[in-house]
This record gives structure tokens, sequence and C-alpha cells, in this order.
């Protein structure tokens, strides 16, 4: 016997109303715990495709549209550009690099990026297996589309028109140009893992090929030869922050085009994303509140029915403050457990709800990660425990041994 | 061994009690008789330390009790004085053997099963020591509530109408456990009750008159 076990079972011995406050307190903190987990991963995912890319030059339409299709390969291109239009930039002196994007077909749900050897560098991309490609219709996966397609080496597959369907259906297929797999990539983290690459060419060639006879009417046109070709975009680094001065301007003067900063639209996303987020949170609070609300109310009933199990224990040796650290111990314990719960509850929630949607899928949020924040509230539930069980453990610590057991009489 | 000296209680409300002065020696016990509100309780209380005397002495175990207190006191109340109530005071949380572990636990003494064994064989209810409270008979958990008042090996076992809540059977067998087992762990008995049924049973009788 010690006080441990002497609060765990006054817990247990009031079963179904401490079991109904540890519920709760468990779904208030697997909800923070979830949004903590979402967020961060986003926030990391989304910093990490943008580093180190300055600008996106595309087709004119919303700003965050073009950052979203371009960088993170989540929303539909806005259009396409002309690749003459853009070609001065790639010589400009404030630009360092500059990458283009050839975006249209799938496979199994993973884009076909046709652009140059350069994208992959800049993500830190290295092969697993194979090569880089030297041809045109060759192709190099990245790990995840890898993995999931069952795409090896040497096998070749049919891109499908239109990029965002997850099976095949309903697109048409290039079955006439089919790609041939060169290479397989190591993981990166990045939105490189997600991605079929093949030499910008690759895409006009099987468009050039298919746009004559079928439909005409692509959103994304492919202009027939010569210098009329066509990209979706282009991911600029500048050399100098002086760049960022004169190039947003100098491309926006031009009819067509646009610019879009990815730092100042992701922080626009995120900040859009972040009333939400907040209000979810707060939710998750409330829970946390309510359930802490529960355990004072559960503690003082305790106390108030139980006086003389504690006027008891003053008989049988106990001090006032062993019965107030009872008390205490009694919030703390559920609290805790509570908590514990809560933070599995929320890991597990949130691998469940990461694989459920494509485009959380696509972010590759997992559940199987703990942050350093996670102490946080676990330290913040005992708190919350704590401070439920006070004044509990103020009147426990008062207790008259004397005139409740002759009350009780 | 147990002596009062020139004992007075004042109650919160002005009602004014004094006791005539006392001695018990270890091993015997004694009968504190009385009708309700005389004080038998209140006795009972101050000679457990639950309760502060305005004047006098009580010394239990060789140790006046007006010399200790707060953490002291209930120290030496786990250690020496055991407690046995009308009604059942168990913890209901706990089982049988755990309410006997806390007793030990709470006095700052030792756990050992054999605690538990030693105090709950001689009363027949071994087999129950893993029950609750709540699945005990009256007679089963009022002979608890005796192992419990031993456990700790006091100097004085002191009973606040131990038997008035049981039938003619029962009350006789609570009582004779009562002083059976006192005398095999050589703790003195008081007893405090208004139940004619004990009176032949005890060494000694004290009567407490009612006083304005």
């Amino acid at each position: 016997m010690n006080m441990l076990t002497l609060s765990w079972a006054s817990i247990r011995h009031q079963g179904l109303t401490m079991l109904l406050n540890l519920l709760l307190l468990a779904l208030g903190i697997a909800t923070v715990t979830v949004l903590l987990l979402f967020s961060q991963q986003l926030e990391q995912r989304l910093s990490r495709d943008a580093q180190g890319i300055d600008l996106v030059v595309g087709s004119s339409g919303s700003p965050l549209q073009l950052i979203l299709s371009s960088l993170y390969h989540i929303d539909m291109p806005t259009g396409n550009i002309p690749l003459g239009q853009v070609r001065w930039l790639k010589d400009h002196p404030l630009v360092e690099k500059a990458m283009p994007l050839a975006l249209g077909d799938s496979y199994g749900g993973f884009r076909i990026v046709g652009t140059e050897p350069e994208y992959i560098r800049h993500y830190g991309g290295t092969l697993r297996l194979g090569r880089l490609w030297e041809h045109t219709m060759e192709a190099v996966l990245g790990a995840q589309a890898a993995a999931r397609t069952g795409l090896a080496v040497g096998d070749s597959f049919a891109g499908v028109h239109g990029i965002t369907s997850a099976d095949n259906s309903g697109g048409h297929v290039h079955g006439d140009r089919p790609y041939t797999v060169v290479g397989v990539m190591e993981p990166t983290g990045t939105v490189l893992d997600r991605l079929i690459l093949a030499p910008v060419e690759s895409v006009w060639l099987v468009h050039d090929h298919d746009g004559h006879d079928h439909e005409r009417d692509h959103k994304h046109s492919h202009a027939p030869a010569g210098d009329e070709r066509e990209i979706t975009a282009l991911l600029v680094q500048y050399r100098s922050p002086l760049g960022a001065v004169s190039l947003p301007r100098m491309v926006n003067s031009r009819p067509t085009l646009q610019a879009a900063a990815p730092a100042r639209e992701t922080t626009r996303l995120l900040s859009m994303l972040g009333i939400g987020l907040d209000a979810l949170r707060l939710f998750g609070w409330l829970l946390v509140f309510a359930a802490a609300l529960g355990v004072f109310i559960a503690l003082y009933n305790a106390l108030q029915q139980n006086r003389y199990d504690y006027a008891l224990m003053r008989s049988l040796g106990a001090s006032r403050q062993q019965l107030l650290i009872h008390t205490l111990l009694q919030g703390i314990l559920l609290a805790l457990t509570g908590a514990v719960v809560g933070l599995l509850l929320g890991h597990v929630a949130a691998e469940l709800l990461g694989q459920a949607f494509a485009h959380t899928r696509q972010l590759a949020i997992t559940g199987w990660i703990w942050l350093p924040q996670e102490l946080w509230l676990l330290a913040l539930a005992v708190g919350v425990g704590l401070i439920a069980a006070v004044i509990p453990a103020i009147q426990a610590y008062r207790t008259d041994i004397a005139t409740t057991l002759n009350r009780g009489e | 061994m147990l002596q009062i000296e020139n004992l007075h209680y004042q109650y919160a409300d002005g009602a004014n009690l004094s006791f005539p002065d006392w001695c018990l020696d270890r091993g015997e016990n004694c009968l504190l008789l009385g009708e309700s509100g005389s004080g038998k309780s209140t006795l009972l209380h101050l000679l457990a330390g639950l309760l502060t005397p305005q004047r006098g002495t009580i010394t239990v175990a060789d140790q006046q009790l007006n010399t200790l207190q707060g953490r002291q006191l209930d120290r030496f109340r786990g250690r020496h004085i055991g407690l046995v109530y009308q009604r059942l005071h168990l913890v209901p949380a706990l089982s049988v053997e755990q309410n006997l572990e806390l007793a030990r636990y709470l006095a700052g003494l030792p756990q050992h099963p054999s605690h538990v064994a030693r105090v709950l064989e001689p009363l027949g209810i071994m087999e129950k020591r893993r029950r609750r409270p709540a699945e005990l008979s009256q007679g089963e958990a009022q002979r608890v509530a005796i192992a419990r008042a031993l456990i700790n090996e006091p100097a004085v076992v002191l009973a606040d109408e131990p038997t008035s809540a049981l039938d003619d059977r029962n009350c006789g067998r609570v009582a004779e456990l009562l002083i059976q087992q006192c005398a095999q762990h050589n703790a003195s008995l008081i007893v405090a009750t208004h139940d004619r049924r004990l009176t032949d049973r005890f060494h000694r009788q004290q009567r407490l008159e009612m006083t304005a």
C-alpha cells in the first residue's frame, strides 16, 4: 500500500464518472495532437518544397493556384506559357537557376513532370537504381511513385491525360507513346518522391503527336512545333536579393505571364488554413477544459460523500498533508492517464486521417512521428488535473476528524 | 498505561465536560457506560488525540498526548491506538487486505503479508481478504475493523459502540473477539457503549454522568 495505489483505487472506485472525464480529456488532447501533427508536417512540407525557389513564373491566374500546382503539385495548373516568352529569364544576370516544368499527364495518380536534371539536383535527389534519362521518353521515378505504382527499371508505361485522377480511368491514354523507366530515386522527403520525371521534350512529343487528331480543347494546349513550345511553369532562383525587386515586375508586365512568390503565397495559405485550425484547436481545448471541470466536480463530490473515509484515514495516522497529496494525486493521475490515452489516440487518428485523404496522402502526413511539443501537452494536461484538484485537496486538508466521525453516527 | 488526570473539555458551543481521574493497566479492559450525550464519544476522541482538551493530561503508553502535535500526533495515534467504530469504517475502494495494509502504511510501519495473516486468521476471515467491504456481511466487516485496530499492535484499542448495530448473536461474538484479541495482543481495551448486553463481560466499568 502506498499513496499511488490508494489514489488509483479511489479513482477506480468511482468507475463511470472518472471514465467519462478521462474520455473527455483524452478526446480534447487527441484533437489538439492531431492538429499539432498536421500543421507541423504541413508547414515542414511546404517550407521544404519551397526551399531555394524564389519565384514561380506561369500563366496568369491565381498566384496561389500557380504555387500549389507547380511547386507542391497538388492543384490543377493555371495554363501553359510559350517557352519563347520566358527564355530571357534563363540568361538574366539576376537569375541563378530557372527550371522549366511541363505538366499535363499522370500515371497511377502520380504526375509526369517534364523538366531538366537541374530540378532533381535542386531537391537533392539521388538515384537508387538505374540512371538519369538520356533520351526522350525515358523516365525517372520518385521513391513513393515507384513504390505505389510498382514500376521498376526497364518497365514501360503510358501516361494518362489529366493529372488528378488517382485511378487510370477517365483520361485519355497516350498508349502509342509509352515511357520507359530508366531510374528510381532514393526518398528525399520532398515533393520529388511522388513525381515521375522525364525530359521536357517527352511531354511535348506525347502531345504534339496527340494534339493533331484528338481533343483540341485541352486546357493546356500544346503548340505544334519550333519556338512555340509551351511549358507550364518556370521555377526561378535569384542570384541576389535584388532579383526580388525587379524580376516579378518584369514578368508581370507581360500580358499572359504572372510571377508568384512561394514565400508570400505559402504564408497566405497557412494563414487561411490557420483560421480553421485555430477554431479546431479551440474546440480541443474546450474539451480539455470541460474535462477539467468534470474532474473537479467528481473529486469535489467524492470528497463530500467520502468525508468519512478521510476522517478515518486521519484516525489511522494519516497527516493532513497526506490527505492533500492523496487528493491532488487523484487529479494528476486522472489527467496523466487521459493525456497519455489522448496522445496515443491523436497519433492513431492522425495516421488514419493521413491515409484517408488523397491530398494528405500526397503530403505524406503520418501519425508515427513524435514532436517535442507533445511533452508540453502532457505537462499542460497534468497542470489542468492539478488545478482541478486544488479546491477538493484543500478541503481534504481541512477535514475535522472528530466532528466528521460524530456526524456520521 | 492509560491515565487521565483533571480532564476538561469544552465544546465550541460552550457546553462543558469534565472527566473523573482514571487509569487502566496494559491488558486490562474497561466498559465506558452512559447515555447518549454523556460524553463517551468525546472521551474516546480525547483519548485518541482526535480532540484536544482545554485542561488536564492524557497519558497513553507512557506518552503524554498534549506534548505531541500535528504530524507527530497523527503518527503516534496510528501506531499506538487502535480504533473500532459502530459503523463499518472500511475504505470502500480497497479490499480487506488493502484496508489492513493502509493502516500500516498510514502509521509509517513496514508492510508484509504476514501482518495481514496474523490478524485475519484468528478472526476466521482469512479467505475474505481479497473481498471489498461492500461484499462482506456486517459481522464480517466488524471483524475486519477489529483486525485493523490490532494490526499495528497498539497499546490501547478504543471501541465506540462496536456492537449496537449488531443482533444478539453477533454482538456476543464481536464482544468476545474484541476482548480475546486484545488480551492476545496485550492491548488495553476501552469500549464506550450504552449496549447493556455487554455489561457482564468486562473487568471494569466506568459510568459517565451527564454534566451541565
